[in-house]
């Protein structure tokens, strides 16, 4: 409030009261002058008058409520008054401030996390019209998903229900591009788009232009947009830098555009380079699913119409465009692909939705222990001021007054807990950001910003009341009276029930909590007990580095420079082993393709199982600790004379040919055109794509391969070293890693620099984010449902002295004493706990998705907690019991 | 606390001082004078709900104040009606005329 604005309702109130008080005494004087005219005696006449009258207090109290200045005073005085009252009994205060501020807290901070990622809106225009576009084989693998260029050139052309449509290439490591002519080579992250995919989104550029359709024919110049941030650290900013030339992977592209600083790619991190994807309708061959799609559905489209609409045009590519060669239409038709549409922010979210909302109803459930404790603090408090309330009423204070003291004193408390809470809240966010599983999508988007002010004060608000109803419907609903006496004999029941109910709820959701943190503790337990398939994963330094074809243009020399670099690795002090493949285990890097076996015969047109496909050096399965089962390891001579061989994995062979060491000998390969390859080795099963999912079967190819894929020869390229040191992930280890590299080729920039067990750990980031969440959220649940326990019998003892005192003066044995103290304590706790397990059985099936090895209902969990928990809550009764035992029965009488 | 028998019917007073003021305007004391001998004493306005009633139709617009002097020589708040406040009062009466009718019916019916 202005000082203006105070004074002049300051002037308001001052006149309101003195008119009324005139007002009032002309009424007075008038009725005593009747009076007197009457007969009276002029001070009878004015006792008259004024007892005619009746309450003058009220009347002008009721009169002021009228004009909303004298309702808004009379706030003002009852809220002074009630932060008065707080600070004569400050650590009453401090302790509900604080209990509040901790559930306030923790609830502000998950609500902001769920907010960013889950509820608030993708930052593109009209973001409900975006949609992710893709194609599922329903007959081979319905995970799998990815849409090919033709599916592109007739969704663009012959779509009835999107604006527009752009596919892109995937974002992982294989799309970062060497960027040289700088001082230092650089390996930078790259888009690959269509001209569709900055248009559907909305993108307008700050300089230049983005693309157009000419710039993806596949004769165009070579072009490149600049992301903000990449402009800003290698052009300084300069709007010159639009015109310029910039070397990707050893193509001169022209500069065209910046985009502006608030574009974000989906969930893409770091993002440098946007480039033209040029595909060529003349060679498009059907199949190549590894693009994916976005599209701008027309206003008013639903999801539904749009897969509708998908799921007509797929005949029609399959009729435009030929398979490529080696592959039968047939083997594609019977793949039974199927539209994949979703809305795009689900796309980018994923399932990491579940995750948010199990953690927020969990501290939800710690917020309303919170508000129990307060709320007990206050019943407690409410009960000593009995007295005081009773003088209120007495002197004439209504129902609705009282209340609203109390209430304010309540919405006090929760106000400055959600003032601390909030501070709580941005502590936590960064140690929440922090924490969270690597991936956690749209973690830009997580803050506190207004939505989250607004729950923030919406809660303080709803627990101000809940808290607050609770003493104000007991208190008020009964009139105290003055006369009752400050002796308290024994307590009836009447007087704990309200305590005993909110002590037994704090006991029944700290349980709830408690059970679910134990069963992420179970699965983080499963989890670390699961055979990755190697071994040791700390000790394995990985990077990639990329050999463009502008430095090595023919491909049967790339696995040179490559077994150079493995033996300049090998070469460095301390390291074991080393080797080179195509992806590591769990990077997210996965291909997969149909793979016949010579022995066996398909269908016409059934396509063969999909297989995970991986290109390793020699000495691969060595360097990982993957453990060869039958047969031998590739050799170089395999790599440089393509001799046609492969291996397999152990679970491969025994679903083909029953043990591994019948899989030898046996030829596999991709398609038609393809040469057989002979099995030379059965190797471990890996769990490539996490801990949590059982293993894929793998097929292991050398990394130089004839006629393979439909291709003449080809090498692989983007490749990830494996070195195995004990020095593994230690600055001084790298930069001998990289002087070993570029002794062979000083313009190969080194990307993904990790330990596997970075991989390894993050594909058990979900589970221990879920278990360090709830573990938190459980421990403050512990602690403040004992901490509320504990107050509930100690205040119970407190009050119950004398009686106790009675009791052991007539000849109680100090045991009853502590079992009658104890006693009410676990009818509490066994009711609680009764109420706790009610609720877990019912409640854990939320979090079934998120375990692994244990089930939602595991008895060994809900007992281990349950005792757990009820040792705890005993331990808080005990305290008070043995005070209670150890009642003087003389200093006991000596209280009243 | 127990109330005099004859105390202003709830909902009434509004009413009844609407209609008192249709004379002119009057103070508060003189309200409640007024509502007594022209009920014969049978109606008697309580003033401690009166001066809230009065505000509160302030606030509504239905009667305005202002400060005056009494044949006595007495500063006195005087209220008056507004034009708000009449067709208030003819809405009053015209429930109020209803209500009475349909009790009298009901005590009518045998």
């Amino acid at each position: 409030m202005s000082l203006f604005v105070r004074l002049k309702a300051m002037i308001q109130r001052d006149r309101l009261d003195r008119d009324l008080d005139e007002e009032l005494r002309s009424h007075l004087e008038m009725r005593a002058a009747d009076n007197v005219a009457a007969g009276m005696a002029p001070a009878e006449a004015r006792y008259a008058a004024q007892r005619r009258f009746g309450n003058t207090m009220l009347m002008k109290e009721d009169t002021r409520a009228t004009h909303l200045i004298g309702w808004l005073d009379t706030a003002a005085r009852d809220l002074r008054y009630a932060v008065r009252t707080l600070r004569r009994s400050p650590s009453f205060t401090a302790v509900a401030v604080l209990t509040l501020a901790l559930g306030i807290g923790a609830t502000t901070a998950i609500f902001s996390v769920l907010d960013g990622v889950v509820l608030k809106p993708l930052s593109y225009p009209h973001p409900e019209q975006l949609v992710s576009v893709e194609v599922t084989p329903l007959a081979l693998d319905p995970s799998l998903r990815g849409i090919a260029p033709e599916d592109y050139f007739v969704f663009r052309d012959q779509s009835r229900t999107f604006q527009d449509i752009g596919i892109y290439a995937e974002t992982d490591t294989d799309r970062d591009v060497n960027v040289t002519g700088f001082a230092e080579p650089e390996r930078v992250h790259a888009l690959d788009v269509t001209h569709g995919v900055l248009s559907v989104l909305g993108i307008s550029p700050m300089f230049g232009r983005i693309f157009s359709p000419s710039d993806d024919s596949p004769d165009a110049p070579p072009t490149a947009i600049l992301t903000y941030g990449y402009w800003q650290r290698k052009f300084s900013a300069e709007p010159s830098a639009v015109g310029k030339t910039i070397i990707a992977d050893g193509m001169a592209r022209q500069i065209i555009g910046v985009l502006p600083r608030n574009f974000r790619f989906l969930d893409a991190q770091d993002l440098a380079l946007i480039l033209p994807l040029q595909l060529d309708h003349n060679k498009t061959y059907l199949g190549n699913f590894s693009y994916f799609g976005i599209a701008r559905l027309n206003a008013g489209t639903t999801l539904t119409q749009a897969s509708a609409d998908v799921a007509r045009m797929l005949p029609i590519t399959l009729d435009t465009f030929p398979p490529p060669p080696g592959l039968s239409l047939d083997l594609l038709k019977n793949a039974r692909l199927a539209p994949y549409l979703l809305p795009l922010k689900q796309d980018v979210v994923g399932n990491v939705g579940l995750l948010l909302w199990v953690l927020m109803g969990g501290i939800g459930m710690v917020l309303l222990i919170a508000c129990a404790n307060v709320a007990n603090l206050l019943l407690v408090r409410t009960e000593g001021r009995q007295h005081e309330l009773a003088l209120r009423a007495a002197l004439g204070a209504g129902r609705w007054r009282i209340a609203a003291l109390l209430l304010w004193e309540s919405a006090v408390i929760g106000l400055l807990g959600s003032i601390f809470g909030l501070g709580l809240a941005w502590a936590a966010l960064r140690f929440l950001v922090a924490l969270a599983p690597a991936g956690l999508p749209r973690i830009s988007d997580i803050g506190i910003n207004l939505p989250v002010l607004l729950f923030t004060l919406a809660i303080a608000l709803l627990t101000s009341l809940l808290f607050g109803l609770i003493p104000v419907l007991k208190y008020t609903a009964v009139r105290a009276v003055l006369t009752e006496t400050a002796r308290t004999l024994g307590q009836s029941r009447e007087r704990h029930r309200a305590r005993n109910f909110l002590v037994t709820a704090q006991v029944a959701l700290a349980l709830v909590l408690l059970i679910c943190s134990g069963l992420m503790i179970r699965t983080f337990h499963a989890l670390t007990q699961v055979n990755p398939g190697f071994v040791r994963p700390a000790e394995l330094q990985t990077f990639r580095i990329s050999i463009p074809d502008s430095d090595v243009p023919d491909d049967a020399d790339v696995p040179r420079i490559e077994q150079q670099i493995q033996d300049k690795l090998t070469a460095i002090p301390g390291v074991s082993s080393g080797a080179f493949s195509s992806a590591v285990p769990m990077d997210g890097d996965s291909r997969f393709d149909n793979v016949f076996a010579a022995d066996r015969t398909y269908a016409q047109g059934a396509p063969p199982p999909l297989r995970h496909l991986l290109f390793v050096s020699p000495g691969y399965f060595h360097t990982l600790g993957i453990p060869l089962i039958a047969g031998r390891d590739l050799s170089w001579d395999d790599t440089y004379k393509r001799v046609p061989v492969a291996l397999i994995s152990e679970n491969f062979a025994i679903e083909y040919w029953r043990t591994p060491a019948e899989a030898l000998g046996k030829r596999i390969r991709i398609n038609t055109v393809d040469d057989w390859r002979q099995i030379v080795g059965v190797v471990g099963d890996v769990r490539d794509d996490g801990i949590h999912k059982p293993a894929r079967t793998d097929v292991y190819w050398p990394t130089l391969l004839a006629k393979f894929q439909s291709h003449p020869l080809r090498a692989k390229r983007h490749v990830t070293f494996e070195v195995r040191s004990p020095l593994a992930g230690s600055e001084s280890f790298m930069s001998q890693i990289r002087q070993a590299v570029w002794s062979v080729d000083a313009n190969l920039p080194l990307a993904s620099v990790y330990t596997l067990n970075y991989f390894y750990t993050k594909s058990m980031a979900r589970a221990s984010f879920t278990l360090v969440m709830l573990g938190i959220a459980g421990a403050m649940a512990l602690l403040l449902g004992a901490v509320g326990l504990y107050g509930v019998i100690a205040y119970s003892v407190s009050q119950r002295t004398r009686e106790i005192g009675v009791r052991i003066a007539l000849g109680a044995q100090r045991r009853d004493v502590m079992s009658l103290v104890l006693g009410e304590g676990v009818s509490v706790i066994l009711i609680g706990l009764a109420i706790g397990l009610a609720g877990s059985l019912a409640l854990t099936t939320f979090l079934s998705s998120l375990l692994v090895g244990v089930t939602a209902t595991d008895p060994l969990t809900f007992a281990g907690v349950a005792v757990l928990l009820a040792l705890v809550a005993l331990a808080a009764c005990y305290i008070p019991a043995r005070r209670a035992m150890r009642v003087d029965p003389v200093v006991a009488l000596r209280y009243e | 606390m127990a109330k005099p028998q004859n105390d202003v019917l709830q909902g009434t007073l509004a009413l009844l001082v609407l209609k008192s003021l249709v004379r002119g305007p009057m103070h508060g004391y003189g309200i409640t004078l007024h509502i007594q001998l022209i009920s014969k004493d049978v109606l008697r306005v309580e003033e401690g709900s009166l001066y809230p009633a009065l505000h509160r139709m302030e606030q509504d617009g239905w009667i305005s104040a202002e400060w005056g002097t009494t044949e006595n020589n007495r500063r006195a708040r005087y209220y008056q009606l507004t034009a708000r406040g009449r067709k208030q009062l003819a809405e009053e009466e015209k429930n109020w005329a209803r209500l009475s009718q349909a009790v009298a019916q009901v005590l009518q019916f045998v």
